[in-house]
């Protein structure tokens, strides 16, 4: 299918060259930069790489992007010790400016869905990021050196998502001596090891498990059904790195996550008859990593990494199943080049691929963002079943020049062009960024550009839904600000997105039951704050205030489903001394935007009340507000250092309703309550 | 699919440790106020089949309830033809080809209808769906405008109970009605003999229960045929149909709202228990009304009455 260039790109390319003549003119009347190359965007030194060492807790730190236009900073200290995360880095990527509440899954990045971001793990997408839809990331965060946030203007090196990016770092193995430790919580238990082999190779490795199934059949009411199998969720990642020489190192990694639930109703559930006998989820991935870090010359770096793994995934659902089975490769090659003493080249190429067998026979896909039943009741529509086999390649090149222009602007222009073999379309995403440096604790950046986004698979499927679906696209711009103020530094930006040829349900959901007929609108500012306060005080502070819209076919404009106007957190940890760490995070946000039922009419096919909705998200759940506290203490017993925490989510009981439960018949509702008071206690031991 | 698996998780996690599997607000299975309970369809000259062709007469019958056994229903039902809908109630695609009421508040609870099904202005002989929609209005007629918001009670003091059925018209593979073969009453077979008043009840053949007595046992027996075989196309699909049982009692609690019987279970009988009311001061009938749906369009119903008798001095 040819791909379309609609006359937004035209008219961005225009903005484009347009933005670049002014500001070379701008740069004619500016200070010309210092013949010595101060101003040399930094090259990262590829065989060097800072290594973050670790305390108590997570050893993560969540850093600025290298490029784009957004910066948030959270050090290793605040992740290690916040309250209401487990110590796990990647759930801390919830109180970052621009970043609403999530329901577990990816973030919500200034107003976009969570499938319309991406996850990298050390530069491979991310097939689940959470256990237990939210309980704990997958991967261990003691083996993490960064987790960059990019909540939109992202860098071209980034693709197929149109919302913003995680890109998840691990860092290198301590190798000083043998490291060992033991962790134990309510949530899991977890060993890990750490230790040079050689004095040129350096290994870790971790396995964790979870303990629910200790617990679980408490948890559950035995008259309505029995627990086959708890839920399981466990993860594992070991990493051997080896140093060529100076100048090139190779990394090896193997990591892995599996959760599994398997249930069983004796009798057919008051809420969906047809959800009767087996339910059973289980999900599990293992991949292998082979990356290399090289310096080339003074002023070539080169980054290569190749992630090849199988996924798995069954699901039961009363008569409804699915499985599938992928393999999945990843190639990705990134070459900075430095030159003219000033300029910088990111150049390369990524790859993502896979190949799919699966079977499926349950409802039909539908729309879920904007459907308030994400499908039509059970029963009043045929079944949809495939047996199918998918294999889809998205090759990518991408280019980005870093130019200092003067002292104080630098300008970035990158162009990225992806192909997909499954809708036979290329995009071609233009993207720039300048920065401003108002004194040498100030600069402003500016971003703009275009990202593009394959449908979900299942959408474009021969014979099944649409194979004629296009990519869609997001024209993101953004203004903000940074400045440091002694030990803090604030970030201010705003926002607007446009999103187009979004993929919605056709109406009625009638055959081929998705086409690239939405369009989104999204804008807003976000504030933040961060840093040391006192020696003994750290603390943070991030607040958004946005609208997100979306428009499906020619309908009305209507909210997003997770449109969050006002998304404010607060994070402090205070070291009291003898190894006593005092955490806590307080977050304000909106409720999410609700559909009323005003009425029901008994369907006497399915022996069920059909909900009458008023207008779609036009009404509001109530504010949500919740409070975690922390207190970590360390013991050292000499080789043993012993630590343990003691973590309340909720403290005071917040019951944070989110929408109603109604009864059967629609005509009594009560709020459906969130996550109660849920304290969380931990041991760890180091070797 | 991985998002289908979240999606999964998620959705059992909700409905069974929040809401502990059962509707937390109100017992769907007591029959505490006038309700719809169902409806059953057949072709007219072939009562097995639940899905009509073109040109030929079906007969479709919805069945209210109440815990008033002398409770007087008026109703109004038409027919269309179905657009496809995502969600909320069924849209009429073409105008209502025709149309039923009874404003007799005295007749049985039963709304009875038959047609003969004309040729879809744009897809003869392929499958389509009727729909067929209206309300009863307890001891009222039925003013039927725009379904569903204009409906209303005559008697403006009687609420409307709206409901509606799909019926899949020219299969592919003909769908025929399950049946009930036999019920039991604690193991002793029911038979179908309907009491209104304290002195039908007391003469009646039926089962007799004490107040207090504890749980009985109600068993429904289907026969083996009841689950129809499915032609399927990939090795997910169910072999054969699954059947949904929905009962309801007017005093006293059932287990629960719904039973079923999955195409792999090999017994042929469902049981659920029923616990007698404390305390009763006269005979009293109580009514159960029992509808098996095959979730494809087919249903049978059975109602049955025992007699309550006031709990021993």
């Amino acid at each position: 299918m040819p791909n379309r260039f609609p006359p937004a790109i035209i008219a961005l390319l225009l903005a484009i060259a347009a933005w670049l003549l002014a500001n070379l003119a701008l740069a004619q009347t500016d200070e010309v930069a210092p013949a010595d190359g101060s101003q040399k965007p930094p090259l990262p030194d590829a065989a060097t790489e800072t290594t973050t060492e670790e305390e108590f807790g997570a050893t993560a730190q969540v850093v600025s992007p290298t490029s784009g236009a957004t910066h948030h900073n959270l050090s290793q200290e605040q992740v290690q010790t916040m309250a209401g995360t487990g110590g796990d880095a990647v759930r801390a990527i919830a109180i970052l400016p621009g970043v609403a509440r999530g329901d577990g899954d990816t973030p919500f990045f200034r107003g976009s869905a969570s499938d319309e971001s991406q996850v990298f793990l050390d530069g491979a997408p991310v097939p689940l990021l959470f256990h237990l839809g939210g309980a704990t990331s997958f991967f261990n965060s003691q083996f993490l050196e960064s987790v960059e946030v990019h909540p939109g203007n992202f860098s071209v090196k980034y693709g197929r998502a149109t919302g913003g990016i995680v890109d998840i770092k691990t860092r290198k193995p301590r190798t000083d001596r043998l490291h060992s430790t033991l962790q134990l919580s309510l949530l899991d238990s977890s060993a890990l090891i750490e230790t040079p082999v050689t004095s040129t190779t350096s290994m870790f490795a971790g396995v964790r498990r979870s303990n629910l199934e200790l617990y679980f059949d408490h948890l559950v009411p035995k008259d309505v059904f029995s627990t086959v199998a708890a839920p399981v969720y466990y993860d594992y990642q070991g990493l051997v790195r080896h140093e060529l020489n100076r100048d090139r190192s190779l990394e090896v990694m193997a990591y892995g996550s599996r959760d599994s639930l398997h249930l069983r109703f004796d009798e057919p559930n008051a809420a969906s008859p047809v959800l009767s006998g087996d339910l059973e989820g289980l999900v599990e991935f293992h991949r292998l990593s082979v990356r290399s870090h090289a310096k080339l010359s003074e002023s070539v770096n080169e980054e290569l990494s190749v992630a090849f793994g199988k996924q798995l995934g069954v699901q039961t659902f009363g008569p409804w199943q699915s499985h599938f089975s992928t393999f999945d490769a990843s190639l990705r090659a990134l070459y900075q080049i430095a030159f003219g003493g000033k300029a910088r080249l990111d150049t390369g190429v990524d790859v993502q691929s896979f190949r799919l067998v699966g079977s499926y026979y349950g409802p039909p896909p539908t729309q879920n963002e904007g459907n308030p039943v994400n499908q039509a009741p059970p029963g009043t529509v045929a079944e949809a079943s495939i047996t199918d086999t998918i294999v889809q390649v998205a090759p990518a090149w991408f280019a980005e020049l870093t130019l200092p222009l003067s002292r104080r602007f630098t300008q970035t222009v990158g162009l990225r062009t992806d192909y997909y073999s499954n809708l036979k379309a290329w995009t071609v995403n233009p993207r720039l960024s300048t920065r401003y440096e108002i004194d040498p604790d100030s600069s402003l950046i500016a971003a703009s550009g275009l990202f593009s986004q394959p449908p979900i698979y299942y959408q474009a499927l021969e014979n099944f839904t649409n194979p004629n679906l296009s990519p869609f696209h997001a024209w993101q711009q953004s203004l903000g600000i940074e400045r440091r103020l002694g030990g803090l530094k604030l970030t201010s930006t705003g926002f607007y997105k446009r999103l187009y040829q979004r993929v919605v349900g056709t109406a009625g959901g009638e055959p081929p039951v998705f086409e690239n007929n939405g369009a989104g609108r999204i804008y807003g500012a976000e504030l933040g704050a961060e840093g040391e306060l006192t020696e003994r005080l750290r603390g943070s502070l991030a607040y958004t205030v946005s609208r997100s819209e979306r428009r499906d076919r020619n309908e009305s404009w209507r909210l997003f489903d997770n449109d969050q106007p006002h998304v404010l957190s607060l994070v402090g940890s205070y070291k009291l001394g003898r190894g006593w760490t005092l955490g806590t995070r307080f977050r304000l946000t909106s409720g999410n935007p609700s559909t009323d039922i005003v009425g029901s009419v008994y369907d006497a096919r399915i022996d069920q009340y059909r909900p009458l909705y008023a207008g779609i998200n036009t009404n509001r759940s109530p504010t949500f507000h919740q409070l975690d506290l922390r207190a970590d203490k360390e013991f050292d017993l000499g080789a043993i250092k012993l630590s343990t925490f003691l973590e309340v989510m909720n403290a005071y009981n917040a019951p944070n309703a989110q929408g109603y439960t109604y009864s059967f018949d629609y005509k009594k509702r009560e709020p459906a309550r969130g996550m109660p008071i849920f304290p969380n206690f931990g041991l760890r031991g180091e070797l | 699919m991985t998002d289908s698996v979240r999606l999964a998780g998620a959705v059992v996690l909700g409905l069974c440790l929040l809401n502990a599997c059962d509707d937390p607000l109100k017992r769907a299975q007591d029959l505490d106020e006038p309700r719809v309970l169902g409806a059953t369809v057949h072709v007219v000259g072939d009562e097995t089949r639940a899905e009509p062709s073109t040109l030929e007469t079906v007969a479709v019958e919805f069945v209210a309830g109440s815990p008033d056994p002398f409770q007087g229903f008026g109703w109004a039902f038409e027919v269309c033809w179905a657009t496809a809908t995502s969600f909320g109630a069924g849209e009429c695609e073409t105008e209502p080809f025709t149309s039923f009421t009874s404003d007799d508040t005295t007749a049985s609870p039963r709304a009875q209808l038959s047609f003969r099904v004309p040729p879809h202005p744009n897809q003869t002989a392929q499958p389509s769906t009727l729909l067929i929609r209206g309300a009863f209005c307890p001891n009222s007629g039925v003013s039927l405008l725009d379904f569903p918001q204009g409906i209303g009670c005559r008697d403006t003091t009687s609420a409307p109970l709206p409901a509606e059925l799909r019926v899949i018209t020219n299969p592919v593979t003909p769908n025929h009605n399950p049946k009930i073969e036999i019920v039991h009453f604690d193991d002793t077979e029911w038979p179908a003999l309907l009491t209104k008043t304290p002195s039908e009840c007391a003469a009646s053949a039926g089962p007799r229960v004490r107040a207090g007595s504890g749980q009985h046992t109600l068993t429904l027996l289907f026969a083996d045929t009841a689950r129809e075989a499915l032609s399927t196309s990939t090795t997910r699909q169910p072999t054969r149909e699954s059947l949904l049982i929905s009962h309801f009692s007017t005093l006293g609690k059932l287990a629960r709202r719904y039973s079923a019987l999955t195409p792999d279970e090999p017994n042929r009988a469902i049981s659920v228990l029923w616990e007698a009311p404390a305390t009763v001061e006269n005979d009293t009938p109580v009514s159960f009304f029992v509808f098996v749906r095959d979730l494809r369009g087919g249903a049978d119903f059975v109602e049955l009455s025992l007699c309550l008798e006031p709990s021993a001095p």
